[in-house]
């Protein structure tokens, strides 16, 4: 059959006409993923680790499943590393979106190379290649759907975008190892940057190459390379302006249009920030937070405060971020009673971990498990106010934990009960 | 394909071996174990979640299937149409030399490629998915008009490049007024 030759259209070389693509548009493309994707893939682990599923009920993914090995004391210092994780692991994912495609948009003859599966060497390339390209895909469409809070898939999201990733870098250090020799070759033959030189006018295919990425049949050039990169630097840039502020924060918030916590996504006021969980959702009615409010401490004996009791303790004032793992982040200041001071009120052992439970009765996150670090870090709070008024309902009312550099969802709201015990 | 070889897989040895497999040893060595780790990878995946198994498996392959078979295609073609839909209107335009110095396609491609990046990456925010309830999980009454702000967006990308492409115009053409020094 490979006797007859390709059949028309895009199996023949000669259908693919465009003169700039070649083996240093591709190198360069891939290069650019080779930062982007294994920094998006370490902030997602560093995400996996901040949850410490090590402690009791942290566990997002599965405890049973593997891949899980990398695990230690999240830092509670500095208090924006969390924040400054995600908004990276968020934000460069997006960007990545166009430079993505742009890459794809260059080997795409290969795809349709004839004869499809001249060797098994062949078919092991294209099935490599479809895990890479897959799972490329499934990381940035999962991601950017969960950010939106849109849920179209019948599988949970953490659990299959935490393995996801883990496809991706795997299929791309596979990659890596294949492909380097050309990406070498091909920024030495080229003198690395020397094309980024050539307007539209001095726009020339690189040598053509049978079997290669170079039109054997290439038409005038419609764009340059560096025309090409920087649309796609343009398409990226314009991602990142309608998206950083969200996680930037302050001016920065008024630029992101688009994205999901970014301009007009909060109220006004001292409690005009972004929310990620209401009380409504959350069940939490006016009721359980009134005057027969009282917080069950447990360390070395136990303790029940009034909310007023505990504004009698001693106050501590911290400007302190709350950063989620959707990427956006608000830093604000919190008041409130140092954790490690109501350890020492009910004589907590100081090497015991702290557990935290909600007033909400049902769904995600309504208890957390703190480190022993987390729990006694000097700026560790279980905040009252906020920017010098009291919490709001949907801020944690009438008591919330706020620890530097911790997951947002771990800062629990509406506090019912803080018990000291061993991990 | 090697079945058609008259010679068939060859004696043993690094020259036999690359004409039955297509390429050298290290090649299939690091495919098979590149392709495990994935394996690995997928199999904790897909046990967890194995009675969703074939919704998992379309979401795994249908970007790359999407992207190659569907949108690039799609935007390819836009590119190829718009380009001979312009060309009789441009021929019919062009008022002297100065707009034949400056090349236009840019100034259309930048703008629309920034716009549909936008769109492709907010498409949730900008159809108003929100399936868990806008005011639910955020406390506003009402959902920003995301559509709105990506169309304004979109025109205010597209009339800046006309204001570039205009200044452009008219430079060259100062340009080309003025006697060349050379």
């Amino acid at each position: 059959m490979s006797k007859l030759g390709p059949p028309p259209g895009p199996a023949r070389p000669e259908f693919w006409r465009s003169p700039i693509r070649g083996p240093w548009l591709t190198a360069v493309l891939g290069l650019v993923l080779l930062v982007g994707f294994p920094l998006v893939f370490l902030t997602g682990l560093l995400s996996h680790a901040a949850y410490m599923p090590q402690l009791p009920g942290n566990a997002v993914v599965p405890a049973g499943l593997g891949l899980q090995f990398v695990r230690f004391d999240w830092p509670t210092s500095p208090v924006w590393l969390y924040a400054l994780n995600q908004g990276v692991h968020v934000t460069v994912g997006i960007v990545l979106v166009p430079v993505l495609i742009a890459k794809l948009w260059s080997v795409i003859p290969k795809l349709f190379a004839w004869p499809p599966a001249p060797n098994p060497a062949e078919v092991l390339t294209k099935l490599a290649n479809l895990l890479l390209v897959g799972a490329a895909f499934f990381q940035l469409a999962t991601g950017i759907a969960n950010i939106q809070l849109w849920y179209p898939f019948r599988f949970g999201f953490v659990t299959a975008h935490f393995y996801g990733g883990w496809v991706l870098i795997f299929a791309l250090l596979l990659h890596v190892a294949v492909r380097m020799p050309k990406v070498r070759q091909a920024m030495r033959t080229n003198a690395a940057l020397k094309p980024l030189r050539d307007d539209l006018a001095h726009t020339r295919p690189e040598p053509f190459e049978p079997d290669g990425l170079v039109s054997p049949n290439p038409a005038p050039a419609t764009i340059s390379r560096r025309g090409l990169l920087g649309l796609v630097g343009a398409a990226s840039g314009g991602l990142f302006v309608v998206t950083a502020g969200q996680s930037l924060g302050g001016p920065f918030r008024q630029a992101a249009l688009l994205a999901p916590r970014g301009n007009g996504l909060a109220l006004d006021g001292p409690n005009g920030f972004p929310v990620n969980k209401t009380a409504a959702v959350a069940g939490i009615g006016r009721s359980v937070v009134g005057e027969a409010y009282r917080l069950e401490l447990q360390g070395g004996r136990t303790l029940e405060l009034s909310r007023a009791d505990l504004l009698g303790l001693p106050q501590h004032t911290y400007d302190l971020p709350i950063a989620c793992v959707e990427g956006w982040s608000t830093t604000q200041a919190w008041t409130g009673v140092r954790l490690h001071d109501l350890a020492e009120l009910v004589g907590a052992d100081p090497e015991h971990a702290l557990f935290v439970t909600s007033l909400q009765k049902a769904g995600a996150f309504r208890k957390a498990t703190l480190s022993r670090d987390q729990a006694h870090a000097d700026k560790s709070l279980l905040a009252l106010r906020v920017n010098g008024v009291d919490l709001s309902l949907d801020h944690g009312y009438p008591a919330r934990i706020i620890v530097p550099a911790l997951p947002g969802v771990h800062n629990t709201k509406w506090v019912a009960g803080l018990r000291w015990a061993a991990a | 394909m090697s079945g058609s070889d008259p010679n068939g897989p060859g004696p043993a040895g690094p020259r036999g071996f690359r004409r039955f497999y297509g390429a050298t040893p290290a090649h299939l060595l690091l495919h098979l174990a590149g392709i495990a780790l994935c394996a690995w990878a997928l199999k904790e995946v897909f046990g967890h979640y194995h009675e969703v198994w074939g919704n998992l498996l379309i979401w795994l392959v249908a970007g790359a299937l999407l992207n190659d078979f569907v949108a690039l295609p799609l935007y390819v073609g836009i590119d190829r149409l718009a380009r001979r839909l312009w060309r009789p209107a441009r021929q019919r335009l062009a008022r002297g030399p100065a707009t034949a110095l400056v090349p236009g396609r840019g100034h259309v491609r930048v703008p629309v490629a920034m716009s549909a990046a936008l769109l492709l990456v907010y498409l949730p925010n900008i159809l108003g998915k929100e399936p868990r309830g806008h005011q639910l999980s955020t406390g506003l009454a009402e959902q920003p008009d995301f559509a709105g702000r990506w169309l304004l967006i979109t025109a205010g990308l597209l009339l800046a490049s006309l204001v570039i492409y205009l200044v452009r115009v008219r430079v060259a053409a100062s340009g080309a007024r003025r006697p060349s020094p050379r």
